[in-house]
């Protein structure tokens, strides 16, 4: 689907494509959740015949994971803001890359809760964050290599295919 | 295009003299507040079971939900759709967890802890004293 296919089919379709190469998409979207979900149909809709169901479920699931943190803590829900997204189809590889305009984390400093699960529950009741923070872990358990911008701002994920 | 996250049903059971809350379609934060709001209005020394064979996507919210769940409250998640089996072992969460794979384990746990059903003063969580979790 062309750009302006795109706008004319769907003029309320939140993303904005720059380059959209079957396997070379770049776009960007408000910072608002529904775009998450807009953000699994188009990958769906390029990788159905090229990923298996099961690989492809697994990346959406980070690409989710990812794409609500940049949304919700990286740009913290301003729809005044951007997240960008970029997917990149290699032929035994794809590669993500996710970046928001907030003022970036350091990944290191967030709390594994892997170890302590009780902890973790701990930890988020005494700073009044709601339930969650399995994010990270899953996604670095579902891609081969997640890399972090120095300022925390923009993440590669990379994930080897049909191994 | 619409958002899917309400794309959600929670229904409120009774099986075996349990509580059984069987979560359906995607479980993210919005269903997670629901489920709380009505795990909250369930007196805490009765049991509940979460019943998630139906649900089709979890978010990382989702998983933390049933955590604090299972944590604070006991609870005992059950039947795991396969989409959810798969990201609690992502999440590295199903040993804490430790969800049945049936109702009826789910109420022979509670049972075997403590036989008292919904009514009669019973209902603990459905782990040993001092069991592993993780």
């Amino acid at each position: 689907m062309t750009r302006e296919d795109q706008e004319e089919m769907d003029p309320g379709d939140p993303l904005r494509f720059q380059h959209e190469l079957p396997d070379w998409v770049e776009l960007s979207a408000p910072s608002e959740t529904k775009v998450v979900e807009r953000l699994e149909v188009l990958f769906d809709d390029l990788y159905k015949t090229q990923i298996p169901a099961p690989e492809r479920e697994h990346l959406k699931m980070a690409l989710r994971e990812v794409c609500g943190n940049a949304i919700e803590w990286g740009n913290r829900g301003d729809a005044n803001r951007s997240i960008r997204v970029s997917y990149c189809l290699f032929p035994e590889k794809i590669v993500f890359k996710i970046e928001d305009e907030g003022e970036g984390f350091d990944p290191s400093e967030v709390f594994d809760p892997s170890g302590d699960h009780m902890e973790g529950v701990d930890r988020r009741i005494a700073e009044n964050k709601r339930f969650g923070g399995y994010g990270l872990l899953m996604v670095r358990n579902i891609m081969d290599e997640v890399i972090y911008s120095e300022r925390g701002n923009v993440v590669i994920l990379s994930k080897n295919l049909h191994t | 295009m619409t958002s899917r996250e309400p794309e959600h049903s929670l229904e409120k059971m009774k099986e075996g003299g349990f509580h059984v809350l069987k979560v359906a379609g995607r479980f993210g934060e919005i269903a997670a507040g629901e489920l709380f709001d009505i795990i909250d209005s369930i007196p805490r020394e009765e049991p509940v079971i979460l019943e998630m064979s139906a649900v089709e996507y979890i978010s990382s919210t989702g998983i933390g939900c049933i955590v604090r769940l299972v944590a604070d409250r006991g609870v005992l998640p059950a039947r795991p759709s396969p989409m959810v089996e798969r990201a609690l072992a992502l999440a590295e969460v199903t040993a804490f967890l430790q969800p049945a794979f049936s109702l009826e384990e789910a109420i022979t746990r509670f049972r075997t802890v403590d036989p008292s059903p919904i009514g009669t003063g019973g209902g603990r969580s459905p782990f040993t004293e001092g069991e592993e979790r993780s």
